[in-house]
């Protein structure tokens, strides 16, 4: 039965995530700080109780949660603090949380995949890397996020692991709650349809890229934003 | 209503489009195939596969084409041209026949077979209305050595997202996907081979996509990605043009 790893499993996107691997049949390990609103509950279903900010410790994680068939590094961290007075403390969290703990993870995960020829990683990143954010460190490091998968579907994609994104568009999660509400009108104005998204549509997207796309699709980016930026 | 769903299918006799009647059909859909001609195609006419012989460079017929064909839950943009010609080397003849297969065919036939998605959806609003599904090309975005073919395929995104902003509010997706270098006839015979061996040295697999891998990419926009997926274009190239 395949693994799955999914971070920031404990709410909003990851939670649905979550929720879809184990719909599709498969074990899944969902890692987050906080399991205060975590109701999911199944015998395929373990918790990974870990605070992505320690990445150094993200080597030896990984070394005891055994075989990973596939990664989605969903886990993500914003504030929307003035561009002029973000404290030291919360962009080191954003930088180390959204952009340094992925990294980890995948540099972590990849000897026993490259040793198995197989693994799959979704990195979720947001229509923000291209847009600009209210949250300065977000952008930037969804931004990066991107960048890095193509670097690493570039650095395993001959050992047949695949390395892709999904860029949502405003969710509604506990996350969409802190945007200012004038993003949240922004965003309005723009899509297709005249609502946000919904965690369970990107939560399909990502089983997608996780389980069952083809393998020709490597190193690319998903977008699900429905309009808010056609790129 | 018929208990299921039917797609059309251009170019449908070889190649990607081939590779989508299969995939769609095993996902339980009819297809109406459509292609100027099906000699060496191994289509079969069936209860659930009907073929259709069409010129999609008769832009003024595609109305009455479609209004022949019934029902259409799904429509695959897949057929296309290229000429591989240089841009001195190109005749009118060429130019008109890639800008009318490639470009002008496809917009027609969005706005005709999505007027009959718009009714059902005015019908059964929270019902699906229907799903189009463009095939472009990572030419779209580089420089190509066929012009036309290049542009034509630009235009396919534009377009896209054009219907997409147009149609989505009424529940119908609007996507494309991009290929990078897939194993067709296309590519084999049509695409000069200085262009292919530029594009394979980037590629990370160091191989042609099959049209089966291209073909799960369409089956999934055209039945399982989100309602909320919409206007977009999925690179399909391993590596060959990153985004």
């Amino acid at each position: 039965m395949p693994r799955a790893l999914i971070t920031g499993a404990g709410r909003g996107i990851g939670k649905e995530t979550a929720r879809a691997f184990l719909g599709a049949g498969w074990t899944v390990l969902a890692l987050d700080k906080d399991f205060s609103s975590f109701d999911l509950s199944d015998a395929r279903l373990e918790r990974v109780d870990y605070d992505l900010t320690q990445v150094a410790g993200i080597a030896a994680l990984v070394a005891g949660l055994g075989e990973i068939d596939t990664l989605v590094n969903n886990a993500g961290t914003l504030y929307c603090e003035p561009y002029d007075a973000i404290p030291e403390a919360h962009k080191r969290e954003i930088l180390a949380v959204n952009l340094e703990a992925p990294v980890a993870l995948m540099q972590a995960l990849a000897p026993q995949m490259r040793k198995r020829k197989a693994g799959r990683i979704v990195n979720v990143g947001s229509v923000a890397a291209f847009t600009g954010h209210p949250d300065l460190w977000y952008g930037a490091t969804k931004a990066a996020l991107l960048n890095t998968t193509k670097s690493c579907a570039g650095w395993l994609g001959r050992d047949g692991i695949l390395v892709n994104a999904v860029a949502p568009g405003p969710t509604l999660t506990p996350m969409y709650e802190q945007l200012p509400q004038s993003r949240k009108d922004g965003v309005m104005r723009s899509v297709y349809s005249g609502r946000a998204c919904t965690p369970q549509e990107v939560a399909q997207a990502i089983l997608w890229l996780g389980s069952a796309s083809p393998e020709y699709m490597n190193g690319m980016t998903l977008d699900v934003n429905n309009g808010a930026y056609p790129r | 209503m018929p208990g299921h769903r039917v797609a059309l299918v251009t170019g449908a006799a070889r190649g990607i489009g081939r590779a989508i009647v299969d995939a769609l059909a095993a996902d339980g859909f009819h297809i109406v195939a459509l292609d100027l001609d099906f000699e060496g195609s191994d289509l079969v006419e069936s209860g659930s596969l009907a073929l259709v012989r069409y010129d999609l460079t008769d832009i003024a017929g595609i109305a009455a084409l479609v209004a022949s064909l019934g029902r259409i839950d799904v429509l695959i943009n897949n057929a296309g041209v290229q000429p591989g010609l240089a841009i001195d080397d190109y005749t009118e003849a060429a130019r008109e026949r890639a800008l009318a297969v490639n470009l002008k065919a496809p917009v027609e036939l969005i706005r005709t077979v999505s007027q009959q998605m718009l009714e059902r959806h005015r019908a059964h609003p929270s019902g699906a209305a229907g799903r189009i599904v463009n095939l472009t090309s990572v030419a779209a975005f580089m420089a190509h050595t066929d012009l036309w073919y290049g542009v034509t395929k630009a235009g396919i995104v534009s377009f896209t997202r054009s219907f997409a902003a147009r149609l989505g509010p009424q529940g119908i997706q609007v996507n494309a996907v991009a290929p990078g270098p897939i194993d067709t006839d296309m590519l084999n015979k049509a695409a000069q081979p200085e262009r292919r061996a530029e594009l394979m040295q980037r590629v990370w697999s160091h191989r042609t996509g099959t049209p089966q891998e291209l073909a799960e990419v369409v089956r999934w926009l055209a039945a399982d990605a989100p309602v909320i997926l919409n206007g977009a274009v999925i690179d399909v190239t391993d590596g060959c043009f990153l985004r």
